[in-house]
């Protein structure tokens, strides 16, 4: 059985921690700028989304471009924005669970 | 004795729940719903599919084009695909199907083009319309070089 490594996207992840409402990263300020620009949104969506269904709002969100995937988790039971959680972006088109598994590793 | 079964986007959409632990699929066309095979009512489906093309345009704002959009709740999953100016969701349980799910309804979304378009133009089918022309009479001396349909009864 073949089975995902989550190692193989380590090398090329830039990593965020989502902590009490700020962003944190591994690498620039500006990197955490916009990873926190991209999680709002996405977050913000991804309520209406839930909303939408009665669904509540949402544990984890993720986007895919072409050239580009977002994806953050929240490590606990709690949801709100400042509960803590963690994220990575990655330069590429990369899979969903893989990079889940990434950030949930952490 | 053999049943012709007409292609439709409902049975296209309805192959897709072969692809996982699928809870529901919604087809859209900008903000109109096409196909609701959600377990939810079209009011919900119209509500839903009105944020997910709200979360289309905040990216294309700063132009990104967001291809995929992907959100775990309990207990589900949402997968959104885009191609065009056509969205697929999906509601998934299991999150490690998520990839394959989106493979699937990529290639659905291709290979529905026409289906779709179909849905979205249902007068484009009558060949009396646009540069294509049903040949009858002298239809073969046509005066603007178009395109003719020859009946299979004329073969």
């Amino acid at each position: 059985m073949i089975t995902a490594d989550p190692s193989a996207l380590s090398a090329e992840l830039k990593r965020f921690q989502i902590c009490d409402g700020n962003i944190v990263g591994d690498t620039s300020e500006e990197d955490a700028t916009h990873f926190a620009a991209d999680f709002q949104g996405l977050r913000h969506f991804g309520q209406k989304i839930g909303a939408a269904l009665e669904l509540g709002p949402p544990w984890m969100g993720a986007f895919r471009e072409a050239d580009f995937t977002h994806l953050w988790a929240y490590e606990g039971l709690g949801l709100s924005a400042n509960d803590p959680g963690n994220g990575a972006v990655i330069a590429r088109h990369a899979p969903l669970m893989e990079l889940l598994e990434n950030v949930s590793a952490e | 004795m053999a049943v012709k079964i007409a292609p439709s986007l409902r049975s296209a959409l309805e192959r897709l729940k072969h692809a996982g632990a699928v809870n529901g699929v919604c087809l859209a066309w900008r903000r109109q719903v096409l196909v609701n095979l959600l377990p939810y009512e079209d009011f919900r489906a119209d509500k839903l599919m009105h944020s997910l093309h709200d979360a289309h345009e905040h990216f294309a704002g700063g132009g990104r084009e967001v291809q995929t959009f992907w959100f775990g709740y309990e207990g589900v999953h949402v997968l959104a695909l885009r191609r065009g100016e056509c969205s697929l969701l999906v509601l998934h349980s299991r999150a490690f199907e998520a990839d394959f799910i989106a493979k699937a309804g990529e290639v659905l979304l291709d290979d529905c083009q026409l289906l779709i378009d179909a849905a979205l133009n249902p007068s484009g089918s009558n060949s009396d319309s646009g540069d294509t022309r049903r040949l009858n009479g002298d239809g073969l001396h046509g005066d603007e070089g178009g395109t003719y349909l020859v009946p299979r009864t004329g073969i």
